[in-house]
């Protein structure tokens, strides 16, 4: 009986008839439909604006206590600290303060400068008469990056005397010297994004799952209120935001070894912070999506520009003025300085305690947008 | 207050007017019995019971239940009310007694209480075997049993069924009507939707909804009386005008 039937083989109008089913249910979904072509256009061009600039408006000052020589031949007074600050004016790369060496070490401390430059009274008498000359710098080295650029700025401005020949730097860095690595320097980036990358996504997919499986509407009609509920998963979730800054923590500690300068428990009240705040704005962010697709498609709306306006990627004195006012209102952004300062620089509640605020600030504008975004009656 | 559930020209309308799902209803469910609403599928039965429930807005209209003015007090309304939707809304991923013991300590239950109540309802919906099992792992039957058990925990004195007994074989079904009329003469009111007219029969009053409107209400014995037919469905299609199309 059996030999009646006939074999099934592989046919393509069975793969088409999938094909078609995925795509006609795309089209359907015009919200997701949309963000697919929203969101390349959106990546490229923030992508674009944050890779098509180098780092530029990198803060220093400089103090010319420079007497400067009168040349003996033709009675010209020349002053070379003079003109290499001149020519450091002109370079983008940096944004040159007249200041005062020994008050801006201070500044450079608090990261409000990169560096600070001295030119000693003798600098262009030195340079012409022994052939050599240094100049001071006071210079933060935990960015590496910004770094280079005070010192590409610097050795284009020597260019203009002698072609910086017989110039020497006393360098000393920041923080009781802290060098790093380039790993050290990215880990307190990487630490802030991967807890704003997974907490966003975790957070938006719990609160999805309460809409997809219809839980949601037997929830309504307890006596639980919006903000219990919201409190509710934020005291969950928080789980795991201290999870995974432990988890990054150990890996960064005992796999790469990076040291850290500054105190352990403080550093995970910032964790604390920074995971709430990021709870509440994947509670806003669901109050805008119907399906998982289009969850973790916001997730990415706002992961991605986290990423490259938070000063992780460029600084943000580099990007222009518009994508500045996004960085503001970034948690990345207070995120990352807050644990590099801590993680690289050594610092206390007293050096971080205006990103604190900002981050704190922040979870409760989140937490407001997310309670007016997700009431438990619906008008349709 | 002599009604449990009242709603006077209630009426919702989507996208932007065009859709009518609840065109002007006036419903009167009286306490301690069991009310049938039913239509055909996209008739407005679930529409009117999320307007109840207070999770839907209505475009205009007023409604009491248990003489409490809904929405204006339904959190306070909401502990009243028992609610078993038509999907099972359920935690697929937590065990039959996690998810009565969430829903209890929502409702501010004891511990205590939760255990009482939740043991004496296993026993009742025959699921006390299946306590510990996961939900994803249960049967249709089995998950509809959970969700009127969670909409019983808190003991309220209305329950809203919305299509609790489609998709079950007849023999749970019975046992389900069976049950809802221990509930009933517990002094509960039940409203239960369904587009089985047969459902009807076992109703204490029935009311037949179409397109947003209640085109009839009374006794089955009454309904079958005024219109000589011996069943609910006859008159269903009667008051069709016998098209026999769905309202969707």
């Amino acid at each position: 009986m059996s030999e009646d039937y006939e074999e099934v083989k592989f046919a393509w109008y069975r793969v088409f008839a999938v094909a078609g089913r995925v795509l006609l249910s795309f089209r359907r979904d015009h919200r997701t439909f949309a963000m697919m072509i929203i969101m390349p256009i959106f990546f490229m061009f923030i992508f674009g604006v944050v890779f098509r600039g180098d780092i530029s408006n990198v803060a220093i000052s400089v103090e010319v206590q420079d007497q400067g020589f009168m040349n003996p031949f033709n009675q010209t007074q020349i002053n070379f600290g003079q003109t290499i600050v001149d020519h450091l004016k002109l370079d983008d790369r940096v944004n040159v303060h007249d200041g005062l060496y020994l008050s801006d070490i201070d500044k450079v401390e608090k990261t409000e400068l990169v560096a600070t430059i001295l030119f000693t009274e003798n600098f262009t008498e030195s340079l012409l008469v022994t052939g050599n000359a240094t100049i001071a710098l006071y210079i933060d080295s935990t960015k590496p990056r910004l770094k280079a650029s005070v010192y590409g700025a610097l050795s284009d401005a020597l260019q203009s005397i002698v072609e910086g020949r017989g110039i020497n730097f006393d360098e000393t860095v920041a923080f009781q010297g802290a060098e790093f690595t380039g790993l050290d320097v990215s880990i307190p980036g990487v630490m802030g994004y991967i807890l704003t990358f997974l907490l966003l996504l975790i957070a938006v997919l719990t609160a999805i799952r309460e809409d997809i499986s219809k839980t949601k509407m037997r929830l309504f009609v307890t006596p639980l209120t919006p903000v219990e509920r919201i409190l509710g998963y934020a005291l969950a979730l928080i789980f795991f935001a201290m999870l995974e800054t432990l988890t990054v923590l150990c890996i960064a500690i005992f796999v790469f070894h990076t040291v850290i300068r500054g105190s352990l428990a403080l550093l995970f009240f910032v964790g604390f912070l920074y995971g709430i705040a990021h709870i509440f704005l994947a509670f806003f962010l669901v109050s805008f999506a119907k399906n998982e697709f289009q969850s973790i498609q916001l997730v990415m709306l706002v992961a991605f520009p986290s990423l490259l306006f938070s000063g992780m990627v460029l600084p943000v004195s580099s990007l222009p003025s518009a994508i500045r006012a996004i960085s503001a209102i970034t948690p990345m952004t207070y995120g990352i300085r807050a644990f590099e300062g801590i993680m690289l620089r050594g610092w206390g509640i007293a050096e971080i305690w205006f990103e604190l605020i900002l981050i704190s600030v922040l979870a409760i504008v989140f937490f407001i947008l997310a309670l007016v975004t997700s009431s438990d009656v619906s008008k349709d | 207050m002599e009604y449990a559930i009242e709603t006077r020209n209630l009426v919702k309308h989507y996208s932007k007017g065009t859709v009518k799902a609840v065109n002007g209803l006036d419903l009167k469910i009286r306490k301690g019995e069991i009310y049938a609403f039913i239509g055909a599928n996209g008739s407005g039965k679930t529409t009117t019971i999320d307007m109840i429930s207070g999770v839907l807005l209505p475009t205009s209209g007023e409604m009491t239940v248990w003489g409490m003015d809904q929405p204006k007090y339904r959190k306070k309304i909401s502990r009243y009310l028992g609610i078993a939707p038509q999907e099972y809304s359920v935690y697929s991923d937590l065990s039959v007694w996690e998810n009565i013991k969430f829903f209890g300590k929502l409702y501010g239950l004891s511990k205590q209480k939760v255990e009482d109540t939740a043991a004496t309802l296993l026993d009742i919906l025959n699921l006390r075997e299946k306590k510990n099992v996961v939900v994803e792992n249960l049967s249709g039957g089995m998950k509809r049993r959970l969700s009127i058990a969670v909409a019983l925990i808190h003991q309220p004195p209305i329950l809203l069924f919305d299509e609790a007994t489609v998709g079950v074989d007849p023999i749970l079904r019975a046992y389900f009507w069976d049950y809802f009329r221990t509930l009933r003469d517990e002094g509960k009111t039940i409203l239960i939707t369904s587009h089985v007219m047969d459902e009807a029969e076992k109703a204490d009053r029935i009311g037949l909804i179409r397109k947003g409107i209640l085109i009839e209400e009374g006794t089955p014995a009454e309904l079958k009386e005024k219109y000589k037919v011996s069943t609910i469905e006859e008159i269903f299609i009667l008051l069709s005008k016998g098209d026999g199309i769905a309202d969707e």
